[in-house]
């Protein structure tokens, strides 16, 4: 028969569990964001995560009992806004690199040792201790480390089906109160642990906030007088949306996507500079950001398909940005899938004049995989006889510069995936931005001097074309970016390290 | 080397192993299935459902058992996917060798708590593996991509087996033999 005792030892392990997956799936993500969230950054952070699961093992058999309740005051009171005080300190750290160089580089430790100390090696602290409470016995084992597991699949399930984030930091919250319940906290205790929540909960949105705009001003981009406009929460990334004095922003974890000040550019030739070279029935848009490439493209094109993987970036593209995209006068032109863009090539039957790949630059596996030969390949079936794909360069590709473009080992290895998979390709080179853009097909249809006369329709507008037999040699002997070879995420993630916000 | 040693050698390869086995198949599933959230959810919760029933099952033969099924299950997905690529109708099986694969992580346990004076010490072992692995298999897959999908498995396999049969080596009846 199961007494009082123990059914409170099952909830506690149950509160545990889901607040440990909870941290993993949304702290590690916003402490990484205030590192520049690359692939690189987020294993960091998670590697830091699992090591405070490893001090709260050391712990648990030397701690004494009466330790554990100062401690749980301090993490209910510590553990939520821990995370706008890490964003500040980021912030201010910045602030310091002019008289101390070096400032931004101790970010790092900071995070990942606030990450391991702080955050989880509290609530590890708890399992080996109600396994030998029972006797460290089989069935003890088995009941403790179930519930756990329980709670954190109870905590998974709930964080990726609610659509409201705050509920989630409130079940938090009250997770931690119910902990100190199962504790055994007095009346009087427990009341100051749910006066000390609610106390956070209701501070909380200011402090984040606050931080927020500590963060993007002083590190990430230096904004000038930066007004949050939206903050959003989806299983895929953190977004948002920001005002300055000089336009509007779309950060995705952290990560400047779009602005409105200059990257009209970027689009014109990723978007609009193929769409002009042969007629466009369909058009796929890959990846949508603030959807600003349909404004290029809907001239151009009778029907327009987007493949987004996160609708929640479309949602606040639509809010945010329609006087940039403008979506809604396109009518019945446009219609969006929310797939991820490989499996929707993989089993659409539809086949499309141009494909435009505008993702985000592989700062992850997940996107690096959008830049491979294979991607390239399901591209490429799906295109109609004549068809074109459009993708941007990591960084810019002077091909007539051999030892230049000799360095652009991700542009090179992007490259030769294109001509690894197509017949034909054709490289636009801009001083307009850190980019190439390369077009390619299985029959181009146009020459050089065909792109040379778009490009000077546009006004400010300069770039440097090169045609396959030019762009050939840069590529030989370069491994193409595949599958088997991801160096362009581990490149791109080195390129941000050691990092300085501040001129990113 | 005492056996105490080996013992925590063994937990740590196995976190470590398990680790790589966790993120060879989540990765296998987003380059041949998809990289949607679903895919993230499946392999997580998959994991957490076979770790949970694992622990329940009895020390022993199991073991070993379950050693040859979480070296055996992430080939299997890995074909399968290579088989039906984009196949989302098939990710019921692949949930399923998932969390046959994590039987081993909750099984773990059992099989090696009798040679833990603390069962805290058996977590931290375990678990400094399991970062570890997280570590190898992050570098991992940046370096060599799927060749890294294809050959971790095995070669952790290899590693655990090692240290299974360097204990056997170490172990007080052996030497008294």
């Amino acid at each position: 028969m199961t007494n009082d005792g123990d059914r409170k030892r099952d909830l506690l392990l149950v509160a545990v569990g889901f607040n440990l997956i909870l941290l993993q799936l949304f702290v590690i993500r916003e402490l990484a964001l205030t590192l520049f969230c690359t692939e690189i950054i987020i294993l960091t952070i998670t590697v830091a995560y699992f090591a405070g699961c490893s001090l709260g093992y050391l712990l648990a058999s030397r701690i004494d009992e009466r330790w554990i309740r100062p401690w749980l005051f301090g993490v209910v009171l510590v553990h939520l806004p821990l995370i706008p005080a890490v964003r500040y300190l980021s912030g201010q750290l910045a602030a310091l690199e002019s008289r101390w160089s070096g400032a931004n580089e101790l970010a790092i430790p900071l995070v990942a040792g606030i990450t391991a100390l702080g955050l989880t090696s509290f609530y590890t602290v708890f399992l080996p201790r109600a396994i030998s409470h029972g006797g460290s016995s089989a069935r003890s084992l088995a009941r403790c480390y179930s519930l756990e597991l329980g709670g954190a699949a109870l905590g998974l399930v709930l964080a990726l089906s609610l659509p409201w984030f705050a509920v989630l930091v409130v079940l938090y919250q009250v997770a931690l109160v119910g902990i100190a319940w199962c504790l055994r906290f007095s009346r009087p205790g427990l009341v100051s642990i749910g006066v000390c929540a609610v106390l956070v909960l209701a501070l909380l949105p200011a402090l984040d906030h606050a931080s927020a705009v500590s963060f993007y001003s002083r590190f990430n981009g230096g904004l000038s007088s930066p007004r949050i406009v939206h903050t959003e929460q989806s299983p895929y990334q953190k977004i948002e949306v920001i005002d300055t004095n000089g336009g509007r922003t779309l950060y995705l974890n952290g990560l400047e996507l779009f602005n409105t000040r200059d990257l009209e550019y970027f689009n014109f030739f990723l978007s609009e500079v193929p769409a002009l070279l042969r007629p466009v029935e369909h058009a796929l848009v890959i990846g949508s950001g603030s959807m600003s490439s349909l404004r290029h493209l809907a001239p151009y094109a009778d029907k327009i398909t987007t493949v987004e993987i996160d609708p929640a970036v479309i949602d606040v593209s639509k809010r945010f940005f329609r006087q940039w995209n403008l979506y809604d006068e396109l009518g019945d032109k446009w219609n969006v899938v929310i797939d991820d863009a490989k499996h929707f090539l993989s089993t659409t039957s539809e086949r499309f004049d141009l494909v435009v790949v505008d993702v985000p630059a592989p700062h992850y596996v997940q996107t690096g995989l959008l830049f491979t030969k294979e991607f390239y390949g399901l591209v490429r079936a799906r295109l109609r006889p004549g068809g074109l794909i459009s993708v941007y360069l990591t960084e810019n590709y002077p091909a007539n510069h051999p030892e230049r473009v000799a360095r652009c080992r991700a542009g090179r290895q992007i490259v030769a995936a294109l001509a690894s998979v197509f017949e034909q390709l054709c490289v636009l080179d801009t001083n307009h931005y850190p980019y190439g853009f390369a077009i390619a097909g299985d029959r181009l249809g146009f020459t050089k001097s065909d792109v040379a006369a778009i490009v000077r329709q546009r006004r400010g507008v300069r770039a440097k074309i090169y045609s396959t037999d030019e762009v050939r040699p840069t590529i030989r002997g370069v491994e193409p970016a595949s599958y088997s070879n991801l160096d362009i995420v581990w490149d791109l993630n080195l390129w941000f390290l050691p990092y300085d916000l501040q001129q990113n | 080397m005492t056996c105490n040693k080996t013992s925590a050698l063994h937990a740590f390869l196995i976190g470590t192993w398990l680790a790589v086995l966790q993120v060879v198949m989540f990765l296998s599933l987003q380059m041949l299935m998809s990289s949607g959230y679903q895919t993230f959810v499946v392999v997580v919760l998959s994991w957490l459902i076979g770790a949970g029933v694992g622990v329940w099952l009895p020390a022993g033969r199991w073991h070993y058992a379950l050693l040859g099924v979480s070296g055996t299950a992430p080939y299997l997905l890995q074909g399968l996917l290579a088989l039906r690529r984009f196949d989302t109708s098939l990710i019921w099986i692949h949930a399923v060798l998932i969390a046959l694969t994590a039987l081993l992580a909750g099984q773990f346990f059992q099989q090696e708590r009798r040679r833990f004076a603390r069962i805290g010490t058996l977590f931290f072992w375990e678990n400094n593996g399991f970062t570890v692995g997280l570590m190898i298999a992050g570098i991992g897959v940046f370096l060599w991509g799927r060749t890294f999908l294809l050959v971790a498995p095995a070669a952790g396999f290899v590693l655990v087996i090692a240290s299974v049969m360097l204990r056997r080596q170490l172990s007080p009846t052996r030497v008294a033999a």
